[in-house]
């Protein structure tokens, strides 16, 4: 029995032939694309480079601009940091002791007479000498209705003379 | 028999597969080539240049920014008056000054002490410690003054209007209601003008109102003057150094 495949092999070396035509026609354009995207890279690199030292040169003619305006950023920075420190030691707060003893003082009545006073930013002691119950009835009413976060009467005496001596830490 | 032509037909047939392997991959062969080049390009030439052009965007990006800090910081500096920095910079530093203050200090109570008709009589100077690296360094001032209540609560509020900067750490009196002593401890400040500028790139801290409020302040310390010291008078012997 004889088999002929002569003929089959035509048809499939013509479709081989078909085949290939189309995968290296298409393997070509492939290639062709690919290169006009790295062509597109590079073309994109080259601009990005160009904008890059563009920029690095504008910055470097403007830090020669900064550098001969060093005089006025020198005093700049020094005022900026004169008045950091001095932000940090100012203490504008009412606690201050000088200012606590003043507005203690300014509330005393005529006859009261300030016999001690122990004023530190954490505690302000005082003690008061008044000469009748009612200046010191006069000065605690005072004290009261001011602005003191706490007041405390450490001790109250009433001395041989008749005198009243108040102790008090005003915060 | 049968066993000799299976034999001999073998290498044939192998042939004949081979042969039609070749065929059938050789339309292959170009787009598997392209591929390769494909790969190799990628590898070698599109990623490492993609990766540059996306690094250059960065750089670009952050160039952008850089300058934009720089242009304003030029505009900024550019419409300082100098003068009147100039003129702050020499209240703060009047305030808070550059060497140790301690001997200003001392002359600003001098002669607070003389026009309030306060006694002066101790006074010790010693050399704070700042816990602070680029804190104010501080020198303590403890006296022992004596006077009239309003006298001294008059010194002590002038003390406060003064330069260099003075703080009261605290107070303590003793008296019998008209002449009170009292131990006074007080705190100066000094410190030295900031070496560099601060980097290039960093935006520029103009004066604010928290500053102008500040020098404000500061500038309504008034500075005494430091005075000079009499000379002692001159010995009535020619030599002094000369033996009895």
């Amino acid at each position: 029995m004889g088999i002929n495949l002569v003929g089959q092999a035509s048809k499939k070396e013509v479709q081989n032939k078909r085949l290939t035509s189309v995968l290296k026609r298409t393997s070509f354009i492939v290639l062709a694309v690919y290169f006009v995207a790295l062509a597109f890279v590079f073309g994109v690199k080259v601009l990005f480079s160009r904008k890059d030292a563009s920029l690095v040169l504008e910055g470097q003619n403007l830090a020669k601009q900064i550098k001969v305006l060093s005089a006025s950023e020198t005093l700049l920075n020094t005022v900026k940091n004169r008045t950091a420190l001095a932000g940090k030691i100012i203490d504008n707060s009412p606690q201050a002791p000088e200012k606590l003893l003043v507005e203690v003082i300014s509330m005393l009545p005529i006859g009261a007479k300030v016999i001690q006073v122990d004023a530190q930013p954490d505690n302000f002691n005082v003690l008061i000498e008044t000469p009748d119950s009612k200046t010191l009835t006069q000065i605690f009413s005072a004290i009261t209705a001011s602005q003191f976060t706490s007041i405390e009467l450490s001790s109250l005496n009433l001395t041989d003379t008749g005198v009243y001596n108040a102790s008090l830490n005003i915060r | 028999m049968i066993g000799q032509t299976f034999n001999q037909n073998r290498p044939l047939s192998q042939s004949l597969d081979t042969q039609g392997l070749k065929t059938k991959t050789r339309s292959f062969w170009v787009p598997l080539s392209i591929f390769f080049v494909i790969t190799a390009l990628s590898i070698t030439v599109l990623g490492p240049q993609t990766q540059s052009i996306f690094d250059t965007r960065e750089h670009i990006v952050q160039l952008q920014q850089d300058n934009r800090v720089l242009v304003d910081k030029k505009n900024k500096l550019t419409s300082i008056d100098k003068s009147l920095l100039t003129r702050q910079a020499r209240i703060a530093v009047s305030a808070i000054p550059v060497e140790s203050s301690g001997l200003a200090a001392l002359a600003t109570v001098r002669n607070k002490a003389f026009s309030s008709n306060i006694t002066i009589n101790q006074l010790r100077v010693s050399e704070g410690e700042s816990s602070e690296k680029d804190a104010a360094k501080e020198v303590r001032l403890q006296f022992e003054i004596s006077g009239s209540l309003s006298d001294l609560l008059k010194f002590i509020d002038s003390l406060s209007k003064a330069a260099p900067l003075l703080r009261i750490a605290s107070v303590k009196m003793v008296g019998d209601g008209v002449t009170i002593s009292t131990d006074l401890e007080m705190k100066t400040f000094w410190a030295e003008l900031p070496v560099s500028l601060p980097p290039l790139n960093t935006p520029l801290n103009q004066v604010n109102k928290k500053d102008q409020d500040l020098l404000g302040q500061m500038n309504n310390l008034k500075a005494e003057s430091l005075g000079f010291v009499a000379p002692a008078s001159a010995s009535a012997r020619e030599n002094p150094f000369a033996p009895y």
